[in-house]
């Protein structure tokens, strides 16, 4: 799921200065589950923000409101009411979800509380590990289900660099080595002879260098006569 | 009171305010009954003593008046304010109080209460030694079903009475008897529990037995793990070194003795992963080979002699027998050259001694069998040292936290036999009192989760000590009333603020809090 | 709002508020600016409990829970320490002295210990004066 961090409420108090009404929004899916976004750290956020407010003689007026999904027109429509007559709008779903809602409501400022880093796993509670980069060209059945990409400092695609010591990354030494552990995992699966096959050097087109990636399931796309029939519904 | 009573007639929905002497009272609670009858009240508070005490009492007034039992709330205005501030403060702090509990009896909603069927009237006993025998024969002498399994031979003789001195050799061998034939146990040796679900009154377990797996259902378990010595000889260069167990069966087997005996005890005998009879063992084993040998030279060195209760009289036999006891100073060693001999140093005289012997015996290190998986399978918490953790030592002191599964043996800490004895049918007869209600009552002030806000993080499975949280068919969150204990640890932690519990929702501690501070009318 | 000091206490069943009772039965006295709040377990609570109380305009606020690996429903005080700790990170940056929150683990037997620490919260707000928000709030 994506991984995010609150951003430090000094910046947040920052970011929304001079601002009046402020509606505080969440999301209850990734940032909810890395704890982050969800209800709960709405209602800390707001009533931190109003503690604040109170001590430094700030006229926040704070709301709160949490959905479904901040990243899906439908539900980010159903918060009108909230965000009617907001001026600025901290939104601590992810990128996506902040970003969804700009477009919904374009006359409202939306900031984002929310630093969205990876996509990644609990390791334990608390606790979570970026394991995948979004490269859009996955390799993961040559290297044993690791991911050289993200889990690699350098990202490496033919092995590991000089600096693996004692099956540790020489970035951080709590950190393996994914080269390492690719290996085992190969020998496990008994298949090192895939360590031998040669990775070429990485088409990036299909990765985060480039505009936006567009996505598209041509037997889900409405056609337009389907489009026309709902208008009259919707 | 009158003040208080005055200050308190003027908060928001409240119907009626009495001052009575004793509402906790035969009198008082009538009296409560009657009022809320009367004016068809919904819910009230009690400004009285600790909800630690009286709770029970005034549950059961709101069930007889109609309510349901959890609609009330008591405010402490007695331990907590009367008994520990000045008059005038105490009275000022009083109206805050039942302000508070105010604030919050408003809030409070009926809480989900299900009387729950015990459909199996069998206990579950796991072990084969001195405690599952025991715990075993106490409850089918209730009159209720028992199923018996253990990895080893059942009800084996030996393996039962040699494995621990202290045992009580002619009341043992006719429980065994008794069992053997008994119609209401059923055996089944070499057999391990692999899975263990369902509620207290109707669990279901499963046995891999030697034909196969079985399924059994039972309504309690008793776990009666048995602690047993690791056998220990060994040679130190030509001395024999035994253990105190293998000291005991050598007294019953064989009919040469050495003549000079060192036993030693360890330093920490304090209980830990060593036996609570250290020293009773070598008193019993060094008195035995007296009497079969009475020129023999035993001395037991130890840092000091733990002879619990009514041994302290067989510690002073042993003396009066001749049998030495030294305490020791410093390190115990062993030398050879010239003959085997063991060095100590006297504490009270500091004087340096050396011990010739033919045989040195150590206290047995208990070991206890299949604790951790059996731990893992009853989802009964394990301490650092492996041993398995007790509900509540002083109330309930063979319960665990898991409902149903009673404690016994050595599982929960090294115990002399006679305390195996009495824990064995203390959990007998717990487990009895289970099984013979014909409901359980389960629910109260549990928590709740709201399916519509679950974001299905999983958070509350992770945290809750009691396994209660799970995914039901509709792919949320649930808590389960029966397995719930109502601490409100995953309302805590829930991320979509999904859970709620009964009695301690967060509008009410709010409410709590706010009139706490708030309140008091200046 | 009330002009006199008030401090919060989130006490659990088994630990806080047990020793709070025994406090009563040995007729210790202490101060009155304690307000208790009994919950089953200190685990029970969360962060914006204690944010709330601020707001509402309590000078400091503690959480007594049961002594550590004793805790009646296992760990709940050690959530409860985690909350505690992430309560303070808040406040810090609010501008919020951490002093004015803190947890304590005491057992249901230590009715001396209900009043130390009432006396230590108590010494903490007479040093760093009534709540920053107390000015604000009506």
């Amino acid at each position: 799921m994506i991984i995010a961090e609150q951003k430090p409420l000094e910046e947040i108090c920052r970011i929304i200065e001079g601002h009046h009404k402020i509606l505080v929004a969440g999301c209850k899916s990734c940032v909810a589950i890395c704890l982050a976004g969800g209800e709960k750290e709405v209602g800390l956020l707001a009533e931190s923000l109003r503690l604040y407010a109170d001590l430094n003689d700030r006229e926040w007026e704070i709301s709160e409101i949490t959905v479904e999904r901040q990243c899906e027109k439908e539900w980010v429509r159903e918060m009108r009411p909230s965000v009617e007559g907001r001026d600025v709008v901290i939104s601590i779903a992810c990128g996506v979800g902040a970003q969804v809602m700009q477009e919904h409501y374009p006359d409202v400022r939306i900031v984002p509380g929310l630093n969205t880093s990876s996509m990644g796993a609990p390791e334990e509670p608390g606790i979570f590990l970026e394991k995948c980069g979004g490269c859009g060209d996955c390799v993961l059945h040559l290297t044993g289900g690791i991911c050289p990409i993200v889990r690699c400092a350098k990202s490496l695609l033919n092995g590991p660099c000089g600096g693996s010591q004692n099956g540790k990354c020489e970035v951080n030494s709590e950190t393996p080595c994914a080269w390492d552990q690719i290996y085992q995992s190969l020998k496990r699966q008994g298949r090192v002879d895939l360590i031998e096959k040669v990775i070429p050097p990485k088409n990036w087109i299909p990765s985060m260098s480039g505009s936006p990636r567009k996505t598209i399931r041509p037997e889900a796309v409405l056609t337009p006569e389907e489009k026309k029939a709902k208008e009259g519904v919707d | 009171m009158d003040s208080v009573a005055a200050h308190v007639t003027s908060l928001d929905s409240v119907a009626l305010v009495e001052v009575m002497d004793f509402p906790c009272s035969t009198r008082g609670q009538t009296e409560i009954r009657d009022r809320i009858k009367e004016k068809s009240l919904g819910r009230f508070v009690v400004a009285g003593c600790s909800p630690k005490t009286h709770e029970r009492t005034f549950m059961r007034v709101a069930a007889s008046s109609g309510l349901n039992r959890f609609m009330f709330e008591i405010a402490n205005i007695r331990e907590q304010c009367a008994f520990v501030h000045a008059r005038s403060e105490a009275t000022e702090k009083a109206k805050v109080l039942v302000e508070a509990a105010t604030s919050k009896c408003r809030l409070l909603s009926p809480a989900p209460y299900e009387l729950v069927p015990v459909s199996s009237k069998k206990a579950l006993v796991v072990g084969g030694g001195l405690s599952a025998v025991v715990a075993a024969s106490c409850v089918s002498s209730q009159g209720f079903g028992v199923i018996l399994v253990d990895q080893q031979r059942i009800l084996d003789e030996n393996a039962v009475m040699t494995n621990r001195l202290g045992v009580p050799a002619e009341y043992f061998k006719e429980t065994l008897r008794g069992l053997r034939s008994d119609p209401l146990v059923r055996k089944l040796s070499g057999s391990e529990v692999i899975d263990f679900q369902g509620h207290p009154g109707d669990f279901r377990a499963l046995i891999r037995t030697l034909d196969g797996e079985e399924d059994i259902r039972c309504g309690a378990a008793i776990l009666a793990l048995d602690a047993t010595p690791i056998p220990s000889e060994g040679k130190d260069e030509g001395l024999r070194v035994i253990n105190q167990t293998e000291f005991g069966r050598l007294l019953s087997s064989r009919t040469d003795y050495p003549e000079r005996i060192v036993m030693i005890i360890p330093k920490d005998s304090s209980g830990g992963t060593f036996g609570r009879s250290d020293h009773l063992d070598a008193i019993t084993n060094a008195m035995r080979l007296k009497v079969l040998l009475p020129s023999a030279e035993v001395t037991i060195i130890g840092s000091d002699v733990r002879a619990y209760g009514m041994c302290e009289l067989d510690y002073r036999k042993a003396q009066e027998c001749g049998i030495r006891f030294v305490r020791c100073k410093g390190e115990v060693d062993i030398q050879h050259e010239g003959g085997p001999r063991v060095l100590v140093t006297d504490a009270s005289s500091e004087i340096p001694l050396s011990l010739p012997a033919d045989l040195i015996v150590l206290a047995d290190v208990l070991k206890l069998q299949d604790a951790e998986r059996l731990a893992k399978i009853f989802k009964i918490p394990v301490d650092a040292s492996g041993l398995l953790i007790r509900s509540q030592i002083r109330l309930e002191p063979e319960s665990t936290l898991r409902e149903g599964v009673f404690l016994c043996g050595g599982a929960s800490g090294p115990r002399l036999v006679s305390e195996e004895l009495l824990e064995a049918s203390t959990a007998a007869s717990q487990a009895v009192s289970l099984l013979s209600s014909p409901f359980i009552e389960v629910g109260g002030t549990v928590a709740e989760v709201d399916p519509e806000k679950c974001s299905v993080c999983l958070c509350c499975i992770r945290i809750c000590p009691y396994t209660a949280p799970f995914i039901n068919e509709d792919g949320k969150a649930e808590i389960d009333i029966q397995t719930c204990q109502g601490c409100g640890i995953c309302v805590g932690v829930c991320p979509s603020k999904a859970i709620q519990m009964y009695g301690c929702t967060d509008a009410q501690l709010d409410a709590q809090s706010s009139a706490s501070i708030r309140g008091g009318g200046r | 709002m009330t002009d006199r000091t008030r401090i919060v206490g989130y006490c659990c069943s088994y630990g806080g508020y047990s020793a709070a009772d025994l406090a009563g039965v040995m007729r210790i006295r202490y101060s009155s600016d304690v307000m208790v709040i009994r919950v089953p377990c200190a685990g029970r609570i969360d962060v914006l409990h204690i944010l709330k109380a601020f707001r509402h305009g309590a000078d400091a606020v503690f959480v007594a829970g049961c002594l550590e690996k004793n805790c009646h429903y296992e760990y709940g005080n050690f959530e409860a320490k985690k909350r505690v700790e992430h309560a303070r990170r808040i406040l810090s940056s609010i501008g919020i002295e951490t002093g004015r929150v803190e947890m304590f683990n005491v057992a249901s037997n230590q009715g001396w210990r209900f009043p130390a620490i009432v006396r230590e919260m108590v010494s903490r707000v007479e040093k760093l004066g009534p709540s920053p928000l107390r000015k604000v709030v009506e």
